[in-house]
């Protein structure tokens, strides 16, 4: 059983790579457009805090996602 | 001849166009400037070319207002040749819009920009193999300093006349043979028309609705055909089939980035340290609060210092020449008009709008925005909006116009809603004028600072109630955060200089006509008749009666309630209590938005809320004025 866990809880530094992405079709655009599907990996520059939004690196950018919306998308730890 | 820049958001269109077209389209440091599209006739060498500005989009499929905008653009109106701009720093997710772009085998060619940056990152770009593989010409250029433009213009008018073409690269075989299959149904029926059957059947996998439903009106039994390839690929790649094509696009654009790219690696720069230190909560709240709170103050010790000097000179200079008329006729009126609305413009407008207006296109150029929009996210979803919101809001402390079209950077109409109700309330530079030129000139810094407070909480207030009044449910933040950059002087001037202009060319001229109108309605006995009309909500307020016409200009231009509130009493403020001064500073800041405002709104969220909006403020001004009053009075006497 591979380690999945939603996008939020990992930790500040760790990297993921996208399973999959919970979500109607405008909600999953809105992140493949800044790069953000499945088979993609994603390092967390800047974990939550107070509920408040993570920074991601993906694709040489720098995304900013709020908990709610990094809590729908699932990821595989990458050690 | 047309041109159209075309890119993903911040990527530097309008750097270029600005460059050639004079400094007429707004550029920051984040993504989603651009709104609507400005075109700009430019002549170059002895050719001239209707250029084309378009808001950033990231894909074809767009979805906020401003990228529908670009689309709209693309697919309807067209252009003879397309400058597909590209951030270098960032080439590969770039190259993904790029690979849209060639399947609808528009005539384009490609700028890679910010060329310094990439090297920066250690990224190395062979830029002939790249225009090899592309198949069409490409030039490097660093917009921001002016290299490479020239040659940009000169490849690009010489693809329009030579003609250039461009053909999409082919995906994986496995998903490659399903668009085949679809493209053949679609050019038996002959409804492709202008754009390239490919486009078509990769919009109709990826269930585009505009394209859907064109194609699906003329011939509904594709439908099954569609479905029957979306399913049949959902099944091979367990993805849905619009991940699978972005995610050959992805792959593609990755292969030809690392064919025409060298990467080394370089230590992480200082300016993801700042990064690192500025989005640290304990360090970052408080630096961004004392980050705004130095620069009202800075705004207003320029300004302060400035008015006083300024207002006495004119007083002695009118007095000097209104010895010269001997009778106050109507020439006296006029002519007090004119210098009251002029002077008025110089020593209470200016002083505080140049630092101001300086100091905001800094900031914005700078890159701050995007993180004060990280920091207040999770402050933001108490209000019912999220982050992203942060920037038309921002953007309305220089002016309400452009805050309330930035609501397009909003996916939701909800969203949209009630961001532009916010936007309306954010006191403009107009308003920080009489904020700081009335409050905080006669009553101290302190005060200014009060009813910027008084204003945050409402904004924050209303928010509260109307995020749980209308119904829906806010997405939440999806935006990238570019890299710091340090502006040039001559953008941060430039940028200055055309909302300088907008006052000078169109507020200046309406402060001395509102002025003279105001002389002449003194002159001919109306101003008491309109006043004594007001006087329900003067008098209420505890204003003197005076206050009412101004009330009527101040819609025109919110600084023209001050200047005329000077005219009116007699060119003194000072004979206003301070509890006057309050209640009326806080009427004008809340009431009715500008019909500059009204305009946008009626724009961007329909008649009948913009309506709502009008109503809403200037109850709440009223409420709040009273309160102001109420309690003032309880503790001032």
């Amino acid at each position: 059983m591979k380690d999945v866990i939603s996008l939020d809880r990992l930790r500040e530094g760790e990297r993921g790579r996208v399973v999959s992405i919970m979500g109607g079709r405008g909600f999953r655009m809105r992140l493949i457009q800044l790069g953000v599907m499945p088979g993609i990996e994603v390092r967390v520059s800047k974990s939550a805090f107070f509920g408040g939004p993570i920074m991601i690196e993906v694709n040489n950018t720098r995304v900013a996602l709020g908990k709610g919306v990094a809590s729908r998308i699932w990821v595989e730890r990458i050690s | 001849m047309r041109i159209a820049l075309v890119g993903q958001p911040n990527c530097g269109k309008s750097t270029i166009f600005n460059q050639v077209a004079g400094y007429r389209s707004v550029t920051s440091n984040f993504p989603g400037t651009t709104v609507s599209y400005t075109i700009s006739d430019v002549r170059f060498g002895n050719r001239v070319f209707e250029l084309i500005d378009l808001p950033g989009i990231y894909s074809l499929s767009p979805t906020d207002e401003a990228e529908r905008e670009s689309r709209r653009f693309i697919l309807r109106t067209g252009a003879d040749l397309y400058i597909n701009v590209i951030d270098a720093s960032l080439l590969s997710r770039s190259l993904e819009f790029t690979i849209e772009l060639m399947e609808l085998e528009l005539p384009m060619i490609v700028c890679l920009n910010m060329m310094d940056e990439a090297l920066e990152k250690g990224i190395v770009i062979d830029v002939d193999k790249l225009s090899e593989i592309l198949g069409v010409p490409v030039v490097p250029a660093i917009a921001k300093r002016g290299k490479g433009v020239k040659e940009l213009f000169e490849t690009a008018l010489k693809a329009v006349e030579e003609g250039v073409k461009t053909s999409p690269p082919k995906f994986c075989r496995g998903v490659e043979r399903y668009i085949i299959s679809l493209e053949d149904r679609l050019k038996k029926i002959e409804i492709v028309g202008k754009f390239p059957s490919r486009f078509i059947a990769l919009k109709l996998i990826e269930q585009d609705e505009e394209i859907s439903s064109m194609v699906y009106r003329y011939s509904p039994d594709l439908k099954g055909f569609v479905e029957d390839v979306r399913k049949k690929l959902f099944e091979g790649h367990e993805r849905t089939p619009e991940e699978i094509i972005a995610s050959q696009r992805h792959s593609l654009a990755f292969s030809i980035f690392e064919e025409v790219s060298r990467v080394r690696r370089v230590k992480p720069s200082f300016r993801d340290r700042i990064d690192a230190i500025l989005l640290n909560p304990y360090i970052g709240y408080p630096f961004l609060f004392l980050t705004l709170y130095a620069f009202f103050s800075l705004v207003f010790r320029f300004g302060a210092l400035l008015e006083e000097p300024l207002l006495s000179l004119f007083e002695s200079i009118f007095n000097g020449i209104s010895t010269t008329f001997r009778a106050k006729g109507l020439s006296f009126f006029i002519f007090k008009g004119v210098y009251d609305g002029f002077t008025g413009g110089l020593a209470i407008v200016l002083p505080y709008l140049l630092p101001f207006l300086l100091g905001l296109s800094f900031l914005e150029d700078l890159g701050y925005l995007p993180r004060i929009a990280f920091l207040m996210d999770a402050l933001m979803h108490r209000i019912g909006l999220h982050g992203k919101a942060v920037l038309p809001l921002v953007l309305g402390y220089g002016c309400n116009v452009p805050a309330v079209m930035a609501v397009r950077i909003l996916d939701s109409p909800r969203d949209r809603f009630v961001a532009s109700i916010l936007a309306v309330m954010v006191p403009c530079a107009a308003r920080m004028t009489i904020i700081m030129g009335l409050v905080g000139f006669y009553l101290g810094g302190g005060w200014a600072f009060f009813i910027y407070a008084l204003n945050l909480f409402m904004i924050g207030l209303v928010g509260w109630i109307f995020s749980r009044l209308l119904p829906g449910y806010c997405e939440g933040l999806i935006m990238e955060v570019p890299p710091y950059r340090l502006p040039t002087l001559r953008t941060v001037l430039a940028k200055t200089w055309l909302r300088l202009r907008e006052f000078i060319v169109i507020a200046w001229p309406l402060l001395i006509g509102g002025s003279i109108a105001l002389s002449l309605l003194t002159y001919y006995g109306l101003e008491s008749k309109l006043n004594s009309f007001l006087s329900f909500i003067t008098g209420t307020l505890g204003l003197p009666s005076q206050v009412g016409v101004t009330l009527i200009f101040g819609i025109m231009r919110k600084e023209l309630s001050l200047l005329m509130l000077k005219q009116a009493l007699g060119g003194n403020l000072a004979i206003l209590s301070a509890v006057q001064m309050l209640v009326f500073t806080v009427f004008v800041v809340f009431y009715f938005p500008c019909v500059s405002t009204l305009g946008a709104l009626l724009k961007e969220i329909g008649t009948r809320k913009a309506l709502f909006v009008v109503l809403l403020t200037t109850v709440l001004a009223y409420i709040l004025a009273m309160i102001v009053r109420g309690v003032s009075l309880l503790f001032l006497y």
